[in-house]
């Protein structure tokens, strides 16, 4: 049953990628990276890593893809035929995938399951049913605990460069304003000026 | 039917090769869908996204089946610098698109040689 279950998600998060890459409508394409996201958490449910199941969920769904889905939103992404063809880049694509995919397909099957062996014989199980989130939680705040704070310094970063990024607008940036551009009016820009040849321009605001 | 369910119903679980291959696919989706002529970033965002799920499926399913805890740990790493990377280019991408108006990569040309 569980191999089933396998399957029948596997099928699910293929369809849904394809969806995420091909899909013309920008929120069609996150819902499915979404999707893509939950049906792989259910797949890390079968295997026995709970925590990072439900981490996915919680973290990556719950608040990247939310984050995906505002900026998607809030720019005005028009849905449109795109100009050039899916099919534009084909070659490399293809050449890329024929020989990822190629060489581990046949290192995976021609080697007769050359990992289930080595996972037969190598392994130093402990019987001591701990469960997923307390065999991480007794490396890492030991262990690992340095490379542990250093996530919480990647994350304040970003956070400080997302804030640095949208806060200052006024006198840093130079921006350009559309409706400013749009509303010109031309009378008001143009001055039509008679001046005899050889002589320049010398009140540039006065009008005639 | 009777095999289908037959098979259903069996106790077969599901082994490290079919992990890795879905890992594969999942990567070579994601790279394919950079590789397009995508009509805006989001969409390259968008496969970066799905690249590290097929990597941090790669190191989850090696942790559990080789019995070493430390590949999930490094999937928690990924999943934070993940996060931390999706914030920072989103926020990239809605300052430079608040210049603009369109958000086609065809008109990103400042930097053209």
């Amino acid at each position: 049953m569980l191999l089933f279950l396998f399957y029948l998600f596997a099928f699910v998060i293929i369809i849904a990628s394809i969806s995420v890459v091909v899909n013309n409508n920008p929120v069609y394409s996150v819902f499915s990276l979404i999707s893509t996201f939950i049906f792989s958490s259910l797949i890390l449910f079968i295997i026995g890593a709970e925590y990072i199941a439900m981490t996915l969920i919680v973290v990556y769904v719950g608040a990247v893809m939310v984050l995906f889905l505002f900026v998607v939103t809030m720019l005005d992404i028009k849905v449109e035929v795109r100009k050039k063809s899916i099919f534009y880049s084909l070659p490399m694509i293809l050449f890329f995938i024929l020989t990822f995919v190629g060489i581990f397909s046949f290192d995976l099957w021609n080697s007769g399951y050359y990992f289930s062996k080595i996972y037969e014989n190598n392994v130093e199980k402990q019987n001591n049913n701990l469960t997923n989130i307390q065999e991480i939680g007794s490396l890492l705040y030991t262990k690992y605990f340095l490379q542990f704070q250093m996530c919480g310094f990647i994350l304040l970063i970003a956070m400080i460069g997302a804030i640095v990024l949208g806060l200052f607008r006024n006198k840093i940036v130079k921006r350009q304003s559309v409706y400013n551009q749009i509303s010109r009016n031309p009378k008001e820009t143009v001055t039509l000026m008679s001046v005899k040849s050889g002589e320049g321009v010398s009140n540039i605001g006065s009008k005639v | 039917m009777d095999n289908f369910f037959d098979f259903i119903f069996s106790n077969q679980v599901p082994l490290l090769e079919h992990y890795i291959l879905l890992s594969v696919i999942i990567f070579s989706i994601g790279v394919s869908g950079m590789l397009i002529k995508s009509k805006s970033i989001i969409n390259i965002l968008m496969s970066i996204e799905l690249m590290l799920l097929a990597v941090n499926i790669n190191f989850i399913a090696f942790s559990i089946f080789l019995s070493h805890i430390q590949g999930q740990i490094f999937a928690i790493f990924i999943l934070t610098v993940a996060a931390a990377e999706a914030a920072i280019g989103l926020s990239i991408l809605v300052i430079h698109f608040k210049n603009k108006v369109n958000v086609d990569i065809e008109s990103l040309t400042e930097m053209k040689g």
